[in-house]
């Protein structure tokens, strides 16, 4: 089994030395709603059929998820310094440890920026979205988390720390392929930094679901316009579970950019999207259907962006 | 295997355990504290049936480690009332048949005493949105928001009556 220690530092300096010390055996947990069902799993298939893997427990396969068990957990949940929403300097600054539930129901957040608040809000249920942190989707980089399109959309900044200090990233250059990020070995994700979006922004998220609640997305879209009457100064497409990342679909952007848009604009632009994504088979659709959905979903949501509702 | 004493106040009385990292705040509750009011469902926070407040937020008892618990206030079913001192929304899901099998009740009215404490007079929507992570597999949710409904508005359980 495992002799995985728990530890819950008192201040974010204590969480880096703690990260620092232990690494590379060493893993945050913060609300833990994607990762304590991992110990579950990689529990139960080292008591039974995955016994003789080793101390470290959990699958080889590499695809099956199940992980070894760290040496330590540090528990970064509980850090006031990482928590909060606030306007500082023409940005949004979420902390890594705040709640879903809380960005769900910000009223800035839902004021500011519409479509983090609704990619938030869609995330798993009420209870789920009590314990999970905006910092730990980020960090599991599931390409269905659901506050991804939305930052990716808003142009982002990821900011980390580590002992050697901190950096910041833009949220582009995060995601690097399946579940793999730009985080370094001894790095924390401390929070966001969004720009607040100008007066001529508009924004809309929309999650494809099989069912209301504690659904994982067939397919996410979040598209932010800047506009200029009807013409589209800057376009930002974010799409999630169509690909081994979440990313943007820049073809579609630059498509968009100087146009006036209007509904064959919209569908002319999105057809782009297919050489961005990859999708796959799964239990939640097929690979077709989510190439299809997704051209019809970022269609209607640069129209709904626009303000150009029911045309299409 | 790292053992870690921890200390949680379970319905306001002070419990003391060994546990390793790995042991989830449900498991520790049923085995190790006796709460087998908390009831153990999928085990990854789908059905909402193993639901606690946690400082009075509701929470996947069986997503939070026992250890991150340490320290802090749980309440489970029995902490809200008792058979001779029933909850209202206890004597609400009573009155109205909102149970079938009772599996999901406990976590059911946990959900519905957060949702209560955090918004007094929730819409109809809202309490379905409120209980959507907590499944009832005998699909009994008309009664059960029909009950939750009923205590909205009368936090004190004095009005709202069907009889």
């Amino acid at each position: 089994m495992t002799d995985m220690r728990y530890m819950r530092p008192r201040s974010l300096k204590e969480a880096l030395e703690m990260l620092g010390e232990h690494s590379p055996g060493a893993k945050l947990l913060a609300g833990g709603t994607d990762l304590i069902p991992l110990f579950r799993a990689a529990r139960y298939s080292s008591e039974s059929s995955l016994a003789g893997l080793g101390s470290a427990g959990g699958c080889k396969c590499g695809d099956c998820r199940i992980v070894p068990f760290p040496d330590v957990l540090v528990d970064v949940g509980g850090l006031d310094e990482i928590k909060g929403i606030r306007r500082s300097d023409g940005f949004l600054e979420v902390g890594a440890a705040t709640v879903i539930a809380d960005i769900a129901s910000d009223p800035l957040l839902n004021e500011e920026v519409p479509i983090l608040a609704a990619g938030a809000g869609s995330i798993g249920n009420p209870l789920i979205r009590n314990r999970a942190t905006i910092g730990g989707n980020l960090a599991s980089a599931a390409p269905c988390a659901d506050t991804a399109p939305p930052l990716l959309a808003l142009d982002a900044i990821v900011q980390l720390a580590s002992p050697e200090g901190r950096r910041q990233i833009p949220i582009a250059d995060y995601f690097l392929e399946y579940r793999t990020t730009s985080i370094r070995e001894t790095e924390m994700i401390t929070g966001l930094l969004i720009p607040i979006p100008s007066e001529r922004s508009a924004g809309s998220f929309e999650k494809v679901r099989l069912r209301r609640s504690g659904a994982i997305s067939v397919a996410s879209v979040a598209v932010m316009l800047e506009l200029d009457a009807a013409t589209c100064l800057k376009a930002r497409i974010a799409l999630g579970s169509v690909a081994p990342i979440p990313l943007r679909a820049a073809a579609v952007e630059r498509a968009l950019e100087g146009r006036r848009i209007e509904g064959e604009v919209a569908r002319a632009c999105s057809r782009l999207v297919q050489q961005h994504i990859s999708p796959i088979d799964d239990i939640r659709g097929s690979a077709d259907y989510r190439r299809w959905v997704t051209e019809a979903v970022v269609a209607r949501n640069i129209l709904k962006s626009a303000g150009i509702e029911g045309t299409d | 295997m790292g053992r870690h004493s921890i200390a949680i106040g379970v319905n306001g009385q002070w419990m003391k355990a060994e546990v390793t990292a790995l042991d989830t705040l449900l498991e520790v509750l049923r085995n190790r504290f006796g709460a087998l009011d908390v009831k153990n469902g999928c085990g990854q926070g789908d059905c909402g049936v193993c639901t606690v407040l946690l400082d009075g937020v509701a929470v996947n008892s069986c997503l939070t480690l026992a250890v991150q618990a340490d320290g802090r206030e749980v309440t489970t079913l029995k902490g809200l009332g008792t058979p001779d001192d029933p909850h209202p929304l206890q004597e609400s899901f009573l009155r109205h048949g909102a149970i079938q099998c009772g599996f999901c009740t406990s976590g059911m009215v946990l959900t519905a005493k957060a949702l209560l404490d955090e918004n007094p007079t929730p819409s109809r929507e809202q309490i379905r949105e409120g209980i959507s992570g907590n499944l009832c597999r005998c699909t009994g949710y008309t009664k059960i928001v029909d009950a939750i409904e009923d205590v909205a508005g009368h936090p004190e359980g004095s009005g709202g009556r069907v009889r």
